[in-house]
């Protein structure tokens, strides 16, 4: 993927139409980094590690769509989401050559803004064309970053436990609901993601609070518009994900962005990471819309009425999800 | 099918070792692959229309 708009090579040198034409083609000496290589046991590694992450923002996607999409149509838009979108906004924001971080001192570490925005933005592309379900729902020397930054394990680990407290009290002080107090959990992790290679713990538990308490707002307003998100997706990773760039922003500006010789490095700004989040939004939002858009028009986006009422699992698959004498929809306790 | 060495020996071999290396074929591999995921999701397509179908 080009890391600048123009795809020339930026200052690293490990970018560019040229750089991308040596190690990106299947086939001739370009093929080398993907195949059983004596002399490179990390290229296929990592290549595996970005895979996982294109999994993951299709299984964001998919909770917001749950119950009424199709699976062939979902297929097509988590390989747009998971090989393209994603993809875009991780060249532009998480490499060391990204004009996002160059020019902006975009800093995204835990990535809340170049997977769980594109992710839930994208979702909310799709939903504007998917419409509501039915009437009902259910609930080494130095270790661095991949910016090359210094990093430690135990800080992350402690800014991790908070932001996951964070957020759980925050979801439960303007919920008291189970559901949004397990999604306070995950909001407060992505709200801190960006800088969980700096900041404090006790910061990330008050931005992580902050998050959580957002949640039910913003959830309220999608549903306002018309919009499902069944399990809250674009809430949790879509707005919650912009939160947590710019937070990012507010707090740690001047921090160098990347690694580099002093004076040399980007830094981090407010005005950057506003930047970096609206292009982290639109870079899953416009694609997510227009191939949900596509799929809509040739009958490949939702399941038809019929077959929705009549649930999914039954319609689609050939053996049972539940075992027998349970139904598939029991009646809560009393 | 694009055999990488001189001679069959592992002794002093260095770099990529897999059949093809630094020629076409993992191009056409690549691209049976690809052919045989779209040919999966039009047959799941034809499939998954079918059973709505009997729920229209």
């Amino acid at each position: 993927m080009p890391t600048g708009i123009l795809g020339t090579a930026g200052p690293n040198g490990i970018s560019g139409i040229e750089y991308a034409n040596a190690i990106a083609w299947g086939w001739g000496e370009s093929a080398q980094y993907m195949g059983p290589n004596i002399s490179d046991n990390a290229s296929g590694v990592f290549w595996g590690a970005f895979a996982m992450f294109a999994a993951t923002t299709a299984s964001i996607m998919s909770g917001a769509l749950i119950e009424r999409i199709q699976t062939v149509g979902f297929v097509i838009l988590a390989i747009v989401l998971g090989s393209f979108a994603w993809v875009l906004a991780a060249a532009w924001g998480w490499h060391a050559d990204g004009w996002l971080v160059q020019k902006f001192g975009v800093h995204d570490f835990g990535a809340a803004g170049l997977v769980h925005a594109v992710a839930g933005f994208f979702a909310l592309g799709v939903l504007i064309h998917l419409g509501p379900g039915e009437a009902w729902s259910w609930f080494g020397d130095k270790f661095s970053t991949i910016y090359g930054t210094p990093i430690t394990l135990s800080g992350m680990s402690f800014n991790i436990l908070m932001a996951m407290g964070g957020g759980t009290i925050g979801a439960w002080l303007i919920t008291r609901d189970p559901f949004w107090m397990m999604s306070g959990m995950l909001a407060g992790i992505i709200s801190t993601a960006s800088g969980l290679d700096i900041y404090w713990p006790g910061l990330t538990f008050v931005i992580a609070f902050a998050a959580g308490m957002l949640l039910l707002p913003a959830s309220r307003m999608l549903e306002r518009m018309g919009i499902d998100d069944a399990v809250g997706a674009v809430t949790v990773h879509g707005t919650i994900g912009v939160f947590g760039v710019i937070m990012l922003g507010v707090f740690a500006s001047g921090f160098p962005a990347l690694q580099g010789a002093t004076g040399d490095a980007p830094t981090i700004t407010l005005y950057g990471q506003v930047i970096g989040a609206i292009v982290f939004a639109l870079i899953g939002f416009v694609p997510g819309y227009i191939i949900a858009w596509i799929l809509k028009s040739v009958g490949m986006l939702r399941v038809p009425a019929g077959a929705e009422e009549h649930g999914l699992d039954p319609v689609k698959v050939a053996s049972a999800a539940y075992p027998e004498g349970i139904p598939a929809s029991a009646p809560p306790a009393e | 099918m694009g055999f990488p060495f001189e001679q069959a020996s592992w002794d002093g071999v260095e770099g990529a070792i897999y059949m093809g290396a630094g020629g076409i074929s993992p191009l056409i591999y690549t691209l049976v692959a690809a052919a045989a995921c779209v040919f999966a999701l039009w047959l799941g397509n034809r499939k998954e229309h079918a059973l709505y179908a009997n729920f229209k």
